[in-house]
């Protein structure tokens, strides 16, 4: 029998620690505990035996820490065999009723990129082996003390893509209800339920009163069986022994109120033993687990928190998108991925609580650059993300690489939409916008959308994925070339938040060609939340938008007051004529810089001001007089003053930073004269292979900007051919390199060598905390800088040389 | 996961416990005597910000040492550092400790690095100053050891190599989420690992 049929139905119990039981036997030595399946099997099946007799349903292997990571790839294949062989020989010799071997696997004990080294797909690869080698003596799978949601994503991949097995997850949580790299218990509920895994819980770290609590959470939100194997308690030590502080009484005690809550699966972590088992077992004997019912929730999350598509309306940031924005575009196709992350993290500022990220561009490898994208972001932001793109082949490197439960950005009612959609959003999980137009186009009713919309999500639920995960797009046309559009969309929107169904907009399509498109936007966006709009696809710095969204749920309350059809109507009809009849409201904001000059601006650190100040120069001079008169005078001035130990370095950067608000009112003017995007002398930054540390390479980047310089910057941890790669690429003649640790210059070396061989007419500065002068030239570096204005001055003299041969 | 046959003990505090000090944050931050309020209210909004994602987490285990020449045997590792014999003075017990303010610190600063690199640079100076002064908080709080009397993998001719061996001593990786690249670099990157000798008095 398949442990999946019994599950929810009655209580499954697990075993307890394997450690403590190893400790009791004086065999921990410290040393990886994995070998004792092969030096002492005898003594693994006699702790599993002691668990069968206590009444455990389930034994988990004794491979916690039997990862490639930790063992060659022979011994890990004997340990893992051997572990299984203990697990059955237990089961036989114990006899009796049906009990079931879980896979045991543990942490891989590395953090995973960006912020350690080990890649996510390098970790997928290495769960991927223990299950290959332990699935065919198991009956199912148990992921367990993960404490990072990233690496529970890899294992629980790998556990799906090579073997059919019951999947079961347990995280750790801290007394702060979170895991160690952030992710609360809802995050955790929606990732794991997206990835469809089989039952979902905690275990370790926690005793089970506290585990109670976080189970409450658990109950609320999961639609799956429920699993807890908390720790005895606390341990502290008594006459030289370890004791926990929760006797096996008060553990059943626990556990029969985790069954009250809502838990079916029983377990124990630290300092649990056979008596506690035995003990939970006969206090939940005779008794059924609670039902198991279906939550309604609609939930997205990244790895820290999720949003939920409930009351209030959600707003999904809609900039990281190329279609008509020419710095996107541009971004994009010169890979400046820094831009790109700025744009996320400015709209999450401005509100927006969902990014949507679009890199579909034709000239361009969509897959590749939507994967480094979704990396680069989900580094540096901890908002959910919309993962929007029509090339399948992306969708998938993109929904692999998230760290959470995306939003997917769309399937429609065509049949070739759903087929490509559903099965990647089915194993990778999701809440999908559903867009209502199929092989027909756009239906001209609000009637014919729903009942594209109900296609949609009956073939969603025909792949397994609930309609709670399917969010309705009722299209917004504009309403300047038919005035029905906007009551169609508004009637639909209704109809559908009726059925229990979230629903999204793409609000500003509404305004194409008028005039005040802010105004018609926001006002058609206000009816489309009467109408019970749950979520809108816009640009959160329309401060108007915003409000409205406010306004709307601070005025109305969290239920729509009115959503009556003739009144939605009327309303709709209405738009046009009140944005026809307003006046031109805008004004300029005059600007209050008072006496202050861009070159005290820029000498004191002030964006705003400097770039409010350059803007107005630039409209009475020309643009190279603007830079070489006041900005590069004022970098001067504070570059001096940061070589002479007067100004330190933040307040550089400062200046630094000011000097770029004013530098980009001067692009902005240069690209409306001529198409000189590409101007500059070309510098490569990185930092080298090894190193994840990034803040030197920044500063120098930043400063060479400031001069002028094209800096392409590849990033840290880059491995050498990587850099190669760009110098042929690009024909840059100058590369910087970083390096901070004394561990990491060999690599820097590899580097340079490399480069030698493979172009030595180009030139490599290099710097970071342990270099010298005299490490520099050890490892064949033709110049070093001792601090990023070094690295402007090597700049100056290396572009200086080349023009003079 | 907690091994108590080593009797090793985790500890987590709230930043608040944490009293950082401005000058530390300053020298950091690459400014030693600096008098710009601008750079002082940034400092204080950085901190802020740092106090709100950092997560102060420690593992330790008291240890016998045994010396033999200047060899300096731990049980899980055998150190043959001479700085490390003139810092223990052959003192035969001591404590080894991982401490970490967690990765929500990483994440900051990488975020910074994107949106502004003047602010990146003074909260990476309010991280260094916070793990040191949490490391200072543990010395005094939990080891009764004066503040920064403290000595580290890589400290004089004690080798780095010591440092995977004290994260597995400790087991710190699940108790504390202290792992290293290969490059042996810790990660989360604002953190420590350090030996402290035992008091005969306490």
């Amino acid at each position: 029998m398949n442990i999946k049929e019994t599950l929810g139905k009655s209580f499954i119990f697990f075993d307890g620690a394997m450690g403590t039981e190893l400790q009791k036997r004086g065999l921990r030595t410290g040393e990886l505990p994995e070998r004792l399946n092969l030096t002492n099997p005898e003594a693994i099946t006699e702790i599993h035996c002691s668990y069968l007799q206590a009444g455990s349903d389930v034994i988990s292997t004794n491979t916690f820490g039997a990862n490639p990571l930790k063992f060659s790839s022979d011994e890990l294949e004997q340990v893992i065999s051997a572990a299984i062989d203990c697990a059955q020989k237990a089961i036989k010799d114990t006899g009796g009723k049906k009990r079931y071997i879980a896979l045991d696997i543990g942490p891989l004990g590395k953090i995973l990129k960006p912020f350690g080294d080990l890649p996510f797909e390098d970790a997928v690869e290495a769960f991927a082996k223990v299950v290959r080698i332990g699935a065919k003596g198991a009956d199912l799978i148990l992921i367990e003390t993960m404490n990072d949601s990233y690496e529970t994503k890899a294992a629980v991949l790998a556990a799906k893509e090579n073997s059919n097995l019951p999947i079961f997850v347990t995280n750790v949580y801290d007394e702060k209800e979170k895991l160690m790299t952030g992710a609360d218990a809802l995050s955790m509920i929606a990732l794991l339920e997206g990835l469809d895994v089989d039952a979902i819980g905690m275990n370790c770290s926690l005793g089970p009163k506290k585990m109670n609590e976080i189970l409450r959470t658990f109950a609320e939100y999961s639609s799956t069986p429920l699993m807890i194997s908390p720790n005895a308690g606390l341990p502290h030590t008594e006459n030289d022994k370890v004791v926990y502080d929760v006797s096996p009484e008060e553990y059943a005690q626990e556990m029969v109120k985790s069954a009250g809550i809502g838990a079916c699966i029983i377990g124990g972590c630290c300092g649990t033993t056979p008596e506690y088992i035995k003990a939970a077992v006969s206090a939940l004997d005779g008794k059924n687990p609670k039902e198991i019912t279906r939550k309604n929730h609609c939930l997205v999350s990244s790895y820290t928190h999720t949003v939920e598509f409930a009351d209030t309306p959600v707003i999904i940031g809609e900039r990281i998108n190329p279609t008509g924005k020419k710095k996107v575009k541009d971004a994009l196709r010169e890979e400046d991925y820094a831009f790109i992350l700025r744009e996320g993290l400015y709209q999450q500022q401005a509100g927006a609580q969902i990014l949507d990220v679009n890199c579909g561009l034709p000239e361009i490898d969509e897959a590749r650059v939507m994967k480094k994208v979704i990396e680069d972001l989900q580094g540096v932001c901890d908002a959910p993300l919309q993962i929007d793109t029509s090339d399948p082949v992306a969708l998938e490197y993109a929904l692999r690489t998230y760290n959470g439960k995306p939003m997917i950005n769309s399937v429609n009612g065509k049949k070739e939409s759903m087929e490509a959609v559903f099965p990647l959003a089915k194993k990778y999980g999701g809440v999908i916008v559903a867009l209502t137009l199929d092989e027909n186009g756009i239906p001209e009713t609000p009637e014919q959308r729903v009942e594209i919309a109900n296609k949609i999500i009956k073939t969603a639920e025909s792949y397994g994925i609930d309609r709670k995960n399917i969010v309705v797009d009722t299209l917004t046309m504009a309403i300047s070339a038919d005035e029905n559009a906007g009551r169609v969309t508004l009637e639909a929107i209704k109809a559908i938040s009726d059925m229990g169904i979230k629903t999204t907009l793409g609000v500003s399509n509404i305004s194409f060609g008028l005039p005040h498109r802010d105004y018609v936007n926001s006002a058609f966006f206000s009816l489309a939340l009467k109408a019970g709009l749950s979520s809108a696809i816009m640009n959160p710095h329309s401060e108007r938008m915003i409000n409205t969204c406010r306004k709307d749920f601070g005025g109305y309350g969290t239920s729509p007051a009115s959503k009556d059809k003739e009144e939605l109507a009327q309303f709709a009809g209405n738009i046009i004529n009140e944005v026809m009849n307003m006046e031109d409201v805008e004004q300029l904001v005059p600007a209050h810089t008072g006496s202050l000059t861009l070159k005290d601006a820029v000498i004191s650190g002030l964006s705003e001001e400097s770039s409010s100040l350059a803007k107005s120069l630039l409209a009475e001079n020309d643009p190279l007089e603007v830079v070489n008169a006041h900005i590069i005078p004022a970098l001067d001035v504070v570059g001096t003053g940061f070589e002479q130990g007067k100004v330190y370095l933040p307040q550089l950067l400062m200046s630094a930073e000011a000097a770029k608000a004013a530098f980009s009112q001067v692009k902005e003017v240069l690209s409306k004269a001529s198409d000189s995007a590409d101007k500059g002398e070309k510098i490569i930054v990185a930092t080298v292979k090894g190193d994840i540390h990034d803040i030197g390479k920044n500063i120098v980047k930043i400063l060479l900007e400031n001069y002028g310089y094209k800096v392409i910057d590849l990033g840290k941890d880059v491995p050498e051919e990587e850099i190669l790669c760009a110098v042929q690429k690009t024909g840059a003649t100058l590369v910087a390199l970083s390096a901070l640790m004394t561990t990491t210059v060999p690599s820097m070396e590899r580097t340079i060598k490399l480069l030698r061989e493979k172009c030595p007419q180009t030139k490599v500065t290099v710097g970071g905390a342990v270099l010298s002068k005299e490490y520099a030239d050890m490892i064949g570096a033709d110049y070093y800088s001792k601090d990023a204005m070094g690295a402007v001055r090597v700049a100056a003299e290396h572009f200086k040389t080349i023009k003079g041969e | 996961m907690v091994d108590l046959m080593n009797r090793i003990e985790t500890i987590s505090r709230d930043f608040s416990c944490l009293c950082v000090p401005q000058k530390d944050i300053l020298l950091y931050s690459g400014c030693r005597n600096c008098e710009d309020p601008r750079l002082h209210s940034l400092c204080a909004e950085c901190m802020e910000e740092l106090s709100d994602s950092a997560n102060l987490k420690a593992v330790y285990a008291e240890i016998n040492v045994n010396f033999e020449g200047n060899t300096a045997d731990f049980g899980f590792y055998k150190a043959e550092s001479r700085s490390l014999k003139t810092f223990l003075a052959d003192c035969n017990k001591a404590y080894v400790f991982a401490a970490t303010i967690g990765i929500g610190a990483d994440r900051l600063i990488n975020k910074y690095s994107t949106l502004s690199p003047a602010k990146a640079v003074v909260i990476d100076g309010c991280a260094t100053a916070a793990i040191e002064c949490w490391c200072d908080h543990l010395c005094r709080e939990v080891f009764r050891v004066p503040e920064q009397e403290r000595f580290s993998p890589g400290y004089g001719d004690l080798p780095l190599d010591m440092q995977p061996r004290i994260l597995s001593y400790l087991d710190a990786g699940l108790n504390i989420g202290l792992s290293m690249t290969e490059s042996m670099l810790l990660t989360p990157t604002k953190s420590v690992t350090a030996i402290v000798k035992k008091r005969t008095d306490s």
